[in-house]
């Protein structure tokens, strides 16, 4: 697999989980904050992917 | 009597502490099980699951065993190493069979690592949520 989003994905979604499922105790809690969570970590790092385009290496 | 009843509590809170080290050395070595003791059983499942499933695609992108050579490498990579140590019967396995020699031309090298140091290090704030729940914290 060389999809770099794709394994934003996975990272985001398995990271979340495991915060979620510490953080809250009834599933329907975790489930909530799950999704907050990972969609936090896919809309940081999509905006900051657009971002960067504006900061090229030099 | 006095006496003896505080060495009963001494007793009792040694053992409890005996009894919580074991715990916490169970839930290093097998993710989630620190939980599932505590019959946390949809708790423990999940992190069963997860954790070795991160490390294990840690492993599977390139990402690298990091060794414990403080003298000869830089602070950040001894933690890392510390890091993924976290991670308790899957690093040993993978240690033991050689895995995770890390190919740092690969493309997803960075994401290996970054997975397996993430995991272990997760596996870290799971042993100390068990360890809460033990001590009646939670």
């Amino acid at each position: 697999m060389r999809s770099h989003f794709l394994m934003l994905v996975l990272f985001a979604i398995m990271v979340s989980t495991v915060f979620a499922v510490l953080q809250k105790d009834t599933p329907r809690e975790q489930l909530r904050l799950g999704l907050m969570m990972a969609g936090a970590f896919l809309a940081f790092a999509y905006v900051s992917g657009w971002v960067m385009l504006a900061f090229p290496l030099w | 009597m006095n006496q003896t009843r505080a060495t009963t509590a001494d007793e009792t809170r040694a053992m409890d502490r005996g009894k919580l080290l074991i715990l916490c050395v169970v839930a290093w070595a097998i993710p989630g099980a620190g939980h599932l003791w505590q019959r946390q059983t949809l708790k423990g499942l999940v992190f069963l699951a997860i954790l070795p499933l991160m490390f294990g695609l840690g492993l599977l992108f390139d990402g690298t065993l990091f060794s414990v050579a403080p003298t000869s490498q830089s602070i950040l990579t001894t933690g890392a190493a510390l890091a993924e140590r976290g991670m308790g019967l899957p690093w040993l396995i993978a240690a033991l069979a050689g895995a995770g020699a890390g190919e740092v031309v690969s493309p997803t090298y960075e994401y290996g690592w970054v997975f397996m140091v993430v995991a272990g290090l997760l596996n870290c704030l799971v042993i100390l949520d068990a360890r809460d729940l033990a001590l009646g914290r939670k």
